[in-house]
């Protein structure tokens, strides 16, 4: 009996391994879907920490605390992608750079002991990607680089602004050419932006992996380049700091559009062609498709998960899951409603014929039934609802989803939300992966915890 | 038998009569009278409690003895709070975090100066706190119910102590030399350049007496990778210093922003730095210092004479116009001068002349990014409210936040400190005036009756001023103020009659509540630097929005309306708008030159003095949005134009604005004015996007387009910095040979894409950059 359990927890080891998966870059892949398809077993346990030495410090000041004018609270930072040393991992080595000790760290997953640091001569504000054995890397110095993945050293590094010329900044040195989007490796090409302001020109940049050598340098004079780069098959997104993303041919730099919707700020994911974006004013992320002239659809939230059929709407106090196709037809129709409404009531104003004036507002009236009925429907997309006390991220791995909070990770359940665990850590938790049997936090106090399943065989047994 | 009851005080029962027949007999005259004279006296008495009570409410105590308080956070979850009494007492300090309760704090007391430190404050919310006490004459006062936010605190980073090195005889020469060097520089904080490492010991030292960022810039990849390791281990690395591995001869960094630069090469070898033109040209100016020497040896006086005599040699590259050598004992000292033909923006509207233009010849052409940072946002007041402006002077810059102050390094962005003033506000400045001024040593703030001094660097509290009053009774507040002419002027402006602007307006409509105008009931004039008072003018009611320095005179417009005199409030609008008088008082004796009566009225909406080449401008708009004009020679008062012309804009503060005098020049109203003839010179379409109020150096004009607007007055050209909006009245100065723009469009809902506040420079003035 004690070998056939012996053997069940073997095979089951052997099934958490066999389906451990890699987290390359920020947020598993370059939708930043933030979802990975490997699982972790039973209760987790911390395994260890790093603690920085000092707080990240963030590039960009917090938001105001009002619209005085319109007299709006809650205003949402929407410059938000370095409060927390974000991460990467490939096998069994977790990568990440330091806003406040310019450099890049590689340690050893399982045990957190340090296995090379990188300098950089400024910080490092975003998730290195590692692809083929090799580490790229932006940092503020304006330069991005290439690293060995194994042991750190230097392969290339290459600076892409206009010149070097790097100047004061929250009592640092920065560039104006800083790497703000983080890199995307596909194929043998590194993709990124250099540039804060686009009156200095910001540039889409595109290197040969292998050797650093140019393969494209577009400048832009319009909008600055702040966040996680996205990417599809031919698209890369690029997030304007408060403003709404821009879309480009991935292959030539060629800008094609920038995202039209209610919503602006640098959190976006992919979904096939549907660019989500927020967190807006307030907290709304709205959905653009290439072929929309407008948004698609829009919610009420900060965040977005999108696994499946189901979207999860990552609200400051709750998590709401969405049948997310129902959710964004039933509001593209009554965006259609709306704006055929809107068109009426203008018409409206300007007959001073009594009986057409009496068509027209039949004809409102019907389209005010048609838009409370669809209201109603887009309620109905709702499949649950939970309160959820850990606003600042989200994750998923298998069929739960893990959110970070302040001093805590909660573990929720996909299928009805229901809180399964509370993981505490030291700090707000804005950076959460999962890869290789971890869960690795990062927080606001440059913390990096590393959890692991209580039942994970020491490597000494 | 009612008599007899009368006449009787005790009676039997049986005879005694109900008071109700007593109602009935008729009252005696003498009654009469003993019954008048107690009400009258009950009256007087009533009325003598009334008038001894008022004012000693212990709000009103509080009011009267209590000045501050500063709210200094010493450091993560810890504030310094500190406060005075105007005459001795015993105070302590009550506080709670919002929605707690009230707890008492032990506090230090010096007779008449006061505070606290409060500990472990929970960073994730705001905390109250009220001043308790009693003056030494038993008077007691509470005072209101104060708040600040501990998560303002903009500390520089805390660091570990570099302690990587043995201590020998040689501990003691780097120590002294690094003190040295941090003292000349005049600033613990900043940027420090190392241009050549050596040992590392004298960057250990710059790394542990100072709070700046140490650069390290060197040629040979082995030192760079030594000092990196050997910092990171001390660990520092990063946050307080950083190894730059330099190529070629151009340094990879901007102009203008090192406090400190030193070669730890040459302090140790004896060899001069290399890269010696783009020392000058990183090297602050107003202040920033280059310190080369040589540890203090005794043994070896002949290399160090030949040393010495190679650095001297060195410095004379150095402009000496531009700057000051001066040997001290090992050390050889170059303090670079403010730059030539920089102006400055030290008040409201650039000068006390309210000419909106800063004198700076220097800012011209393409203009970059000198710096940029913090403060963003979050601490500033929402960005409608027409805002007091920025200042500058002697290279820093001062901003106000929302009950946040802050010294800021006007060249590299560096926060020199920041302090909390739960009373500091104030905001409509078309109708009032500014409460701050900058001058080289120091920064002036009108809060409530006081005007503070604090030291321009460090932010300490120098000396208080008190608002001179009147006799009628009135609370006041300090209204106006400007320093000039070693003269420190103010007015006394009843107290709630500024603007706070904390509900969100915008004063963009004509309505009593945006319009009224903030007046004053007197003027005068203390000598800066000792505080006597020289003199005061008391007569009618004046509109703080108009008063105006030159080099002589005072000028401003005032209302001898009775009505408006009588007012104890001093936020007036139709009283004051009668009975108008032009008046010059001389600057330094306070005696009327001349005054004119004359009708202002039609400025309706807001009503401007400016002066320059002795020119007097008037200018407002009324209802309808028409801009009306009126110009006078300031030696006499004499009328020399009147022009009335539609705004051309109306909206966004385009019918609000602000007159810029530029030399001969009135730029207005998109309008080049001959300002002594009042001939249309040119006339300008151009429509720029949202609020806000123009600035000038002598060649450029800023105002906000859509983000950063300047115009180049030589080659029309526009530029527009993408991506950053300015504030909505005046936040774009001119000031020191750059272009400062603080974050001022705090809770806009625009889709700017940028938050941040900046700086820039003139390319074509910076060697290096020149195209």
């Amino acid at each position: 009996m004690r070998y056939l359990l012996f053997s069940c927890g073997l095979f089951f080891n052997l099934l958490t391994v066999s389906r451990a998966e890699d987290w390359p870059t920020y947020y598993h892949d370059y939708s930043r879907s933030g979802v990975t398809t490997e699982k972790l077993n039973g209760f987790l346990e911390e395994k260890w920490v790093w603690k920085s030495r000092h707080r990240p410090s963030p590039a960009w000041d917090e938001p105001a605390k009002w619209d005085g004018w319109h007299r709006v609270f809650g205003l949402k930072n929407r410059q938000e992608y370095d409060k927390a040393f974000h991460v990467a991992i490939v096998g069994d080595v977790v990568y990440f750079g330091s806003s406040v000790e310019d450099k890049v760290f590689a340690l050893n997953l399982k045990t957190g002991e340090e296995l090379w640091r990188f300098y950089t001569e400024g910080p490092v504000r975003l998730a290195p990607t590692v692809a083929d054995g090799k580490v790229y890397v932006g940092a503020d110095d304006g330069y991005v680089y290439c690293l060995n993945s194994a042991d750190g050293k230097l392969i290339w590094k290459k600076q892409t602004g206009k010149e070097d010329r790097r100047v004061p900044s929250n009592g640092r040195l920065t560039s104006l050419w800083a790497i703000r989007t983080g890199v995307v490796v596909l194929g043998e090409t590194a993709y990124f932006c250099a540039g804060v302001f686009p009156s200095e020109s910001v540039y889409l940049c595109a290197l040969n992996a292998n050797n650093g050598e140019e393969v494209y340098r577009k400048p832009m004079t319009d909008f600055p380049a702040q966040g996680y780069m996205l990417a599809s098959g031919d698209r890369l997104y690029v997030t304007t700091g408060r403003h709404r993303p821009l879309v480009f041919e991935r292959s030539t730099g060629k800008r094609l559009y920038q995202a039209d919707g209610d919503s602006m700020g640098s959190y976006a994911i992919l979904k096939d062609d549907q660019l989500i974006y927020g967190p807006g004013i307030t907290g709304t992320v709205s959905i653009h498709s290439e072929d929309q002239e407008s948004q698609l659809a829009s919610f009420d939230g900060n965040h977005i998960l999108v696994t499946g059929e189901l979207t999860l709407v990552h609200q400051d106090k709750k998590l709401v899951a969405i049948e997310h196709q129902k959710y964004v037809d039933t509001f593209s129709k009554r965006t259609t409603l709306l704006q055929r409404k809107k068109q009426l009531g203008k018409t409206f104003k300007d007959v001073k014929d009594d009986k057409l004036k009496e068509e027209l507002q039949k004809q409102i009236d019907q389209l005010s039934q048609g838009i409370d009925k669809l209201t109603e429907m887009l309620k109905e997309c709702v499949t649950w609802e939970t309160d959820c006390d850990h606003p600042f991220t989200l994750i998923q791995s298998g069929n739960l989803i893990y959110a970070g909070g302040l001093n805590e990770v909660g573990v929720y359940d996909l299928k009805q939300g229901r809180l399964r665990m509370i993981l505490p850590t030291e700090g707000a938790v804005y950076g959460l992966a999962i890869a290789n049997g971890r869960l690795i936090v990062s927080t606001d106090r440059g913390h990096v915890h590393a959890f692991g399943s209580e039942e994970e065989i020491a490597s000494s047994e | 038998m009612l008599r007899n009851h009368e006449q009787n005080s005790v009676l039997s029962d049986s005879t005694r009569q109900p008071r109700a027949i007593a109602r009935t007999e008729k009252w005696k005259r003498e009654d009469f009278v003993r019954l008048l004279f107690s009400f009258i006296a009950a009256v007087l008495l009533l009325v003598l409690c009334s008038v001894l009570a008022i004012g000693n409410e212990p709000e009103d105590v509080a009011r009267e003895v209590l000045s501050g308080p500063f709210v200094k956070l010493n450091e993560r979850g810890e504030a310094l709070i500190t406060w005075q009494s105007r005459v001795p007492a015993n105070t302590y300090l009550e506080m709670m975090p919002e929605g707690g309760a009230l707890k008492k704090v032990p506090t230090t007391s010096e007779e008449t100066r006061h505070q606290t430190t409060l500990s472990d404050l929970d960073l994730t919310t705001k905390y109250q706190f009220q001043i308790v006490g009693n003056t030494k004459d038993g008077r007691k006062f509470v005072s209101e119910l104060f708040k600040f936010d501990p998560t303002l605190d903009y500390l520089p980073i805390e660091s570990p102590s570099v302690d990587i090195y043995p201590q020998d005889e040689l501990t003691p020469l780097y120590a002294q030399l690094a003190k040295e060097m941090v003292d000349k520089t005049g600033t613990p904080k900043g940027y420090a350049v190392v241009v050549g490492a050596g040992s590392g010991r004298l960057l250990a030292e710059l790394v542990n007496q100072s709070q700046m960022h140490v650069i390290v810039v060197e040629q040979d990849m082995d030192k760079v990778q030594e000092i990196r390791r050997l910092f990171d281990d001390a660990g520092v690395y990063g946050c307080r210093l950083t190894v730059h591995h330099q190529e070629g001869m151009l340094l990879p960094f901007g102009p203008w922003f090192a406090n400190l630069i030193t070669s730890e090469i040459t302090v140790e070898t004896g060899t001069v730095p290399t890269w010696s033109e783009e020392i000058w040209r990183i090297l602050r100016p107003a202040g920033g210092t280059v310190c080369l020497g040589s540890l203090k040896s005794e043994d070896n006086s002949e290399a160090d004479s030949s040393s010495s005599e190679k650095l001297n040699e060195w410095f004379s590259n150095l402009s000496l116009d531009e700057g000051t050598v001066q040997t001290e004992g090992q050390l050889i000292t170059y303090k670079r001068n403010k730059l030539p033909q920089s102006g400055e923006w030290t008040h409201m509207y650039g000068h006390p002349d309210n000419s909106s233009c800063s004198k700076d010849g220097l800012i011209g052409g393409k203009m970059s990014v000198l710096w940029w940072g913090r403060p963003g946002s979050r601490p500033m007041p929402d960005r409608g409210g027409r805002n007091p402006a920025p200042v500058s002077a002697n290279g820093r810059m001062y901003v106000q936040g929302d009950r946040i102050l802050f010294g800021i390094d006007a060249y590299n962005g560096t926060i020199l400190w920041t302090k909390q003033l739960p009373t500091m506000r104030r905001a409509n400045m078309p109708r009032d005036g500014s409460n701050m001024v900058a001058t080289d040593k120091y920064l002036y703030l009108a809060v409530d009756s006081d005007c503070f001094v604090f030291d321009g660097q460090t932010g300490e509290l120098v000396t208080t001023y008190n608002v001179e009053r009147t006799d009628s009774g009135v609370a006041y507040n300090w209204g106006y103020l400007a320093v000039t002419h070693d003269m420190l002027l103010g007015t006394a402006t009843s107290r709630g009659a500024q603007y706070l602007g904390d509900n969100g307006e915008w004063f963009e409509d004509f309505e009593a509540a945006s319009v009224s105008r903030v007046t004053s009931d007197n003027f005068y004039a203390r000598d800066a630097n000792t505080g006597e008072m020289k003199w005061t003018y008391e007569d009618g009611v004046i509109l703080n929005s108009t008063i105006t320095i030159d080099e002589e005179n005072v000028y401003f417009v005032e209302s001898r309306n009775p009505q408006a005199i009588e007012e104890k409030e001093n936020r007036l609008l139709e009283p004051v708008q009668q009975y108008q008088y032009l008046v010059a008082l001389d600057l330094q004796t306070g005696d009327i030159k001349w005054e004119k009566s004359y009708d202002f009225s039609k400025c309706e909406f807001m009503t401007y003095l400016s002066y320059t080449n002795e020119t007097l401008l008037v200018t407002g708009s009324d209802r309808d949005k028409n801009f009306h004009t009126y110009a006078f020679d300031s030696r006499n008062g004499y009328e020399l134009w009147q022009h009335s012309d539609e705004a051309r804009k109306k909206h966004h503060s385009g019918h609000l604005a602000h007159p810029v005098l530029i030399g001969d020049k009135l730029y207005h109203n998109k309008q080049t004015v001959e300002l002594r003839t009042g001939n249309v010179l040119e006339s300008d379409d151009f429509d720029w996007h949202g609020c806000g109020v123009m600035t000038a150096s002598n060649n450029m004009l800023f105002r906000r387009f859509e983000y950063h607007g300047m115009y180049d007055l030589e080659t029309k050209e526009r530029s527009e910095f993408m991506g950053v909006r300015s504030g909505c009245w005046l936040s774009l100065i001119p000031s020191g040979g750059i272009l400062l723009a603080p974050e001022t469009g705090s809770g806009c809902f625009c889709e700017h894409a940028l938050q941040t506040s900046i700086a820039f420079y003139p390319v074509n003035k910076v060697t290096a950059d020149k195209e």
